[in-house]
């Protein structure tokens, strides 16, 4: 199928892109990893596509204010290949290989998969799980929203047709702060039907903090209050059992075509206690 | 907003480029249509498949996921700037080397994912290398040649090449270069002058009743020629009528080229639009207005046979397939049996998948009345008839021409309705007019198959010998009886080749096959086998466990042992088996033994591993006595015409279709050891009906068990004709010469005459030869064995499985094929069908399923969706040959197309049910996907 016929703008600033986003039924252009699919599936057309690959300075990766700052054109390969990115935000180094594949990551920005928001996707569980600042721009002004609330459902999310995700301010991981990540998919890369990413601060064996934010199985990434039970305990294969139950009970997934409401409860009951237990690892 | 779109400039391969931005035209599309660079292949255009994989600054990216715009000052690499003036990379070289493609319409994108994992890692594992091309869609060759090829270049070592050239000789293919280098030729590749495009509207309903069509808007639209209904098309191309005589019940109703009155599936045709550009065409069917209203689909197959509503309104009922089988006395068999074990058994249906997608190209000269098509297809001549017929043409009035085809597996192999609109609307049109499916249209109406359900039972006695089997099967079939074989085949063969391998007395089957709203449902590799297998093999397993004796040993106990020529209870007819010997071989080969006592350790540390193993016989190279008696136009013969050109060249032109497994290159081998010439004299023709003698094309693995007993036929010939002349040349007899490369020599190799002076006299100065009758150097032969309706391969394979049990996924470790197809011509294309086959086989265990929702809404018509193997879960499959060549044929050799398929999944389906034996479940229903592995368990 051959996508609809559809005007594009390359402005070369932000500004102008903004401006363009403000008046017209437009899309931004960045990697075009999923907009460009559902282009040729004609599951969109919009008027005007505002292609932002010209404007520059957008591609960096910055350290500002005790935060990691990504602008909205850091495709995820820069992402995975980047020493402060591993130094900062290791779980980000963590899950990338688990985004795709490679010509996908090559082209695919951090920024568009978490405006995206596909609930599949690792980028924004990733950024809800660290509470990611999210700066929306429109051409009158900017907000930062914490990617905590700003997932609202399947592609849904507090963006505004006209605002852009101009940058992701990532909290640098703490000492001591240990990360895991995991999912089910049948083949690499594919979608999941269950999926968590993690952390916690261990002491000496014993979790002093916890966050485990669940994705995949849920329409938008979700925090599961039931890992605080870890909290002031070692992770033995017994807690994390336990834990996992009731993280698991908590749930409301989606049914679709990777699998049932049950079946995707279930893979998230057994992969829940496999990341708990490599948070202890 | 710019009044004028943005110019960008890049480079392609070097070559500075200046275009105007425009979302249309994505990468892959600018360089196939703009910049005729057609290396670069579109096998989904929604970014899953790889095929259009292209390097921008160095990266790989997706070529139709990429905008032109994106691209301002980018240098942009195809497939035709890795071959630096005419010098092939070392990963071309390798993979031509190793085999490591077939169709080759992934090759390009391949190629330049293995140039940039070697650009980032120099010496990658064999599991970096299958996870950097997990995102690259093969459907041939099951990865494991890929991988070789990829390792080779990394690790600096060039496979060995091959010393001899002769029957047997793993020799690379020649033809292979020209996909690995983008210059193959598939059906989009081409584009006559002035072609119009055709879309078309399909059904969004499963069953509808067709109230009315308005395209006034669509034909207002910029680019549109014309737009055609049912009711146009009918008057050019009427309705068929797909008719099996002989086959009790069966009936299907006339299939129209486009939907007349009711539309049956959802993704039938209801309207063709005919424009300048495919997108024009897209934009213009969007606007043709049809009122549907909607009728009941009967989707379901047990639902089908209440007839409480019909598939067609004027059809009276859904079953049009409806037999009984009985042989023996299967009641005894089982009240007298020690151990009666028992299984349900369900198959999702699936689709053949082949990457390239099907297309046409339809040109009609109406002052000479003929017409000549393009087609991605396995069997022209079945074709030409078709078209020839339906139009009312002189059957020498049609030309069909086979381009580089991408795949077809089976579904290749019909006469669909599309296809035969666009030949339709080619007669109303005054230019030549081109159809290729995109991949929805491809999920939607590709033949499916495999759509099957029941239960089965075997009776085995107190040592494990079979008694009987017993068999209840129900079939679905789709909106028609796929045109011209039919759609009942898959169904009967899965009856009838249950219990393959092994010797037994009775057997029962109550087979019944119902009509649905949902795609029409035809050939897929194995057809039938597949399913036959899984049932036989998972009873196997089942008894044995009954009994306390192991896989091996039931096997072991039942093998058909004849040594002569035997025919089973069920009337198939076998030549000298060898699966005794395959199963040895293929225990050592695997480390069975060792594997059980393993895997019962691993239990106790809560790791869930699992072994099946799959006996099979494959019915290849089939004769005329399948569709002859059933007045189905189709050729069962393969024929050959070897011809000697100047220069010592020798030509041949075969009915037999290549579509990636290297049947033309055996071929080729086949006469160059018959003739005593280098293979590289030989030359292969085109695929075309008005230059090929006569044959059946591609289809149950015949090309080079009946195509190649041809070609040697006609090679002989040929070598005696050239050998008479130049004995009479050179007053010696005939018998004490021989040809050795470009010269007839004596018996000890010098040379006496040249190949080209014996065709120079031969053609230009007769009379110079002392002969009375100077013979032909041009030698057609066509073959079809009398006395056996088809040549019946056999083998066995065993594949090892990892259960996550609280998951559901499967992990296949490993896989070992040892396959017997009689003489190997070239054990390089054989292992590559073996494993090619086989990861299907895996596919079809795991992954693939057409999902309809109740109401006949398809769910899984992307790639995204329908899952196929991908390199990263795929395991190493270790082969080994036994070789019992055919007595029916001078050349010996059987098919081998369809085995990893035949066996595959129940190898797969025997090895996760291994698994879950200790945890007290068993899996039924294929594909063993992780809802099924969990409801079996109790987990969900």
């Amino acid at each position: 199928m051959k996508a609809p016929r559809t005007e594009i703008a390359r402005p070369a600033t932000l500004a102008e892109a903004l401006a363009l986003l403000a008046t017209e039924d437009a899309r931004i252009l960045a990697g075009g990893q999923s907009l460009g699919a559902a282009l040729n599936l004609r599951l969109d057309a919009p008027a005007l596509l505002v292609d932002i690959n010209g404007i520059p300075g957008l591609d960096r990766i910055t350290l500002e204010d005790g935060h990691l700052v990504f602008g909205p054109l850091v495709r995820h390969r820069a992402v995975l290949e980047s020493p402060l990115v591993a130094r900062e935000v290791p779980v980000l180094a963590q899950v990338m290989p688990h985004v795709a594949h490679p010509a996908i990551r090559n082209r695919g920005t951090t920024a568009g998969s978490i405006a995206y928001a596909d609930p599949a996707g690792e980028m924004p569980a990733v950024a809800h799980l660290m509470g990611a600042e999210l700066v929306l721009a429109t051409a009158s002004g900017e907000r930062v929203v914490s990617a905590r609330d700003f997932f609202l459902g399947i592609y849904d999310t507090l963006r505004a047709p006209e605002e852009m995700l101009v940058a992701i301010r990532w909290p640098r991981a703490r000492a001591n702060e240990h990360f895991a990540f995991g999912e089910v998919t049948r083949r690499r890369g594919d979608f999941a039907s269950a999926g968590f990413v993690a952390r916690a601060v261990i002491e000496a064996g014993v979790v002093r903090g916890i966050a485990l934010t669940a994705f995949a199985s849920e329409p938008a990434p979700v925090l599961c209050p039931a890992a605080e039970g870890a909290i002031g305990q070692r992770l033995t294969p017994l807690l994390a059992a336990d834990l996992a139950g009731a993280i698991a009970a908590d749930l409301d997934p989606m049914p679709s075509l990777a699998g049932s409401a049950e079946q995707k409860r279930a893979q998230a009951r057994a992969l829940a206690r496999r990341v708990l237990m490599d948070l202890a690892a | 907003m710019n009044d004028v779109a943005p110019i960008v400039n890049f480079r392609v391969n070097g070559k500075e480029v200046s275009v105007g931005a425009c979302t249309r035209g994505h990468l892959a599309d600018y360089l196939r249509h703009d910049r005729r660079q057609t290396g670069t292949h579109l096998g989904c255009e929604h970014g899953v498949c790889g095929a259009c994989n292209v390097m921008v600054d160095g990266q790989v990216v997706r070529g139709c996921l990429t905008q032109v715009a994106q691209l301002q000052d980018a240098e942009v690499q195809t497939i035709e700037g890795l071959t630096a003036e005419g010098r092939l990379h070392a990963l071309q070289e390798a993979f031509v080397a190793r085999n490591a493609l077939q169709c080759g319409f992934c090759t390009s994108g391949m190629l330049l994912t293995a140039v940039e994992l070697l650009d980032q890692n120099p010496e990658p594992s064999r599991a970096e290398i299958r996870d950097a091309i997990s995102g690259n869609l093969c459907r041939c060759t099951g990865y494991h040649a890929i991988v070789d090829a990829i390792e080779d270049v990394a690790r600096g070592r060039a496979p060995e090449a091959p010393k001899a050239e002769g029957i047997g000789a793993p020799l690379p293919r020649a033809a292979a270069r020209r996909p690995a280098t983008g210059t193959g030729r598939y059906l989009d590749d081409i584009t006559p002058a002035h072609c119009a495009h055709v879309a078309f509207l399909r059904s969004p309903h499963a069953h509808a009743r067709i109230l009315s069509i308005d395209t006034a808007e669509a034909l207002a639209m910029p680019g549109v020629l014309a737009c055609f209904t049912g009711e146009d098309l009918a008057r050019v191309s009427p309705p068929w009528v797909t008719s099996l005589a002989g086959v009790k019940g069966h009936s299907s109703p006339p299939q129209p080229c486009l939907a007349l009155g009711e539309t049956c599936w959802q993704g039938e045709a209801v309207v063709a639009v005919v424009a300048e550009s495919r997108a024009e065409a897209e934009d213009a069917a969007e606007l043709v207005m049809v009122e549907f209203e909607e009728l009941p689909a009967v989707t379901d197959t047990e639902a089908a046979l209440s007839d409480v509503a019909t598939v067609h309104a004027a059809q009276a009922t859904n079953l049009i397939l409806d037999q009984v089988f009985t042989v023996g006395d299967a009641e005894a068999a089982f009240a007298g049996a020690a151990v009666i074990a028992e299984q349900d058994f369900a198959f999702t249906r699936q689709t053949g998948m082949s990457l390239e997608p099907r297309g046409i190209i339809a040109e009609f000269d109406p002052a000479r009345g003929e017409i000549r098509v393009h087609l991605s297809h396995q069997a022209p001549f079945q074709q030409r008839e078709i078209y020839a017929q339906q139009l009312g043409l002189d059957p020498g009035a049609v030309q069909v021409i086979v381009p580089d085809v991408g795949g077809a597996f089976g579904l290749k192999l019909h006469a669909y309705a599309d296809d035969m609109a666009v030949v339709a609307v080619a007669t109303l049109m005054d230019r030549p007019v081109k159809w290729v499916a995109d991949r929805l249209e491809s999920f939607t109406a590709d033949a499916h198959a495999r759509e099957a359900s029941g239960h089965a039972r075997i009776a085995v006695d107190a040592d494990g010998r079979i008694l009987g089997f017993e068999v209840d099967l129900l079939a679905g079939f789709g909106a028609y009886s796929m045109y011209p074989r039919g759609s009942v085949g898959e169904a009967l063969q899965a009856c009838s080749m249950v219990g393959g391998p092994y010797a037994f007395a009775a057997f029962k089957g109550r087979l019944r096959g119902v009509l649905q709203n949902k795609a029409p449902t035809g050939a897929y590799r194995g057809v039938g086998q597949p399913i036959a297998t899984a049932i036989t093999e998972q009873l196997m397993d089942l008894a044995a466990d009954a009994l306390g004796i192991s896989p091996e040993e039931i096997r072991r106990r039942n093998y058909i042992a004849e040594p002569g020529d035997t025919t089973s209870p069920l009337g198939l007819r076998f030549e000298p088996l060898s699966l005794q010997e395959c199963q040895d071989r293929l225990e050592g080969l695997a480390g069975l033994a060792a594997k059980r006592a393993d895997h019962r350790r691993l239990r106790a540390e809560g790791i869930h591993r699992g072994l099946g193993l799959a006996a099979f016989v494959e019915m290849t190279g089939v004769g005329s006595r399948l569709y002859g008696p059933l007045g189905v136009a189709v050729a069962a013969q393969e024929s050959a015409r070897v011809t000697l050109e100047a220069r010592g060249r020798v030509k041949i032109e075969t009915s037999v279709t290549d579509q990636g497994q290297g049947t033309l290159s055996a071929l080729a081998q086949i006469a160059a050891a018959e003739l005593g010439v280098s293979v590289g004299q030989i030359s292969l023709g085109t695929t075309d009906t008005a230059r090929n003698p006569y044959g059946g094309g591609a289809w149950a693995s015949r090309g080079v068990a009946l195509g190649g007993e041809a070609v040697l036929r006609a090679s002989r010939g040929l070598k005696a004709s050239i050998l008479a002349i130049a004995g009479a040349l050179t007053q010696r007899p005939a018998e004490a010469l021989r040809i050795v490369g470009e010269d007839v020599t004596d018996a000890s190799g010098s040379p006496l005459i040249a190949l080209d002076r014996v065709l120079r006299l031969a053609r230009y100065n007769p009379t110079e030869i002392p002969l009375s009758v100077v013979p032909s150097l041009s030698v057609e032969e066509s073959f079809l064995p009398g006395a056996l309706p088809y040549l019946m391969s056999n083998g066995v394979v065993a594949v090892e499985v990892e259960l996550d049990p609280d998951t559901g996924l499967v992990d296949v470790l490993g896989a070992w094929v040892v396959d017997d197809c009689g003489r190997v011509v070239n054990p390089l294309l054989v292992d590559e069908q073996l494993r090619g086959g086989l990861v299907q086989g895996i596919g079809a265990a795991l992954y693939e399923e057409c999902v309809y929702s109740a109401d006949g809404q398809l769910e899984t018509g992307t790639l995204a969706d329908y899952l196929v193997p991908m390199a990263a879960e795929m395991p190493d499959i270790a082969i080994a040959h036994v070789s019992t060549p055919s007595r029916a044929t001078l050349l010996g050799a059987k098919g081998v197309g369809e085995a990893g398929l035949v066996a595959g999944p129940a190898a797969l389906r025997c090895a996760i049910n291994d698994a879950l034996r200790p945890l007290g479940a068993q899996v039924t229903h294929q594909p063993y996907s992780p809802a099924r592995i969990l409801a079996a368990q109790g987990i969900v």
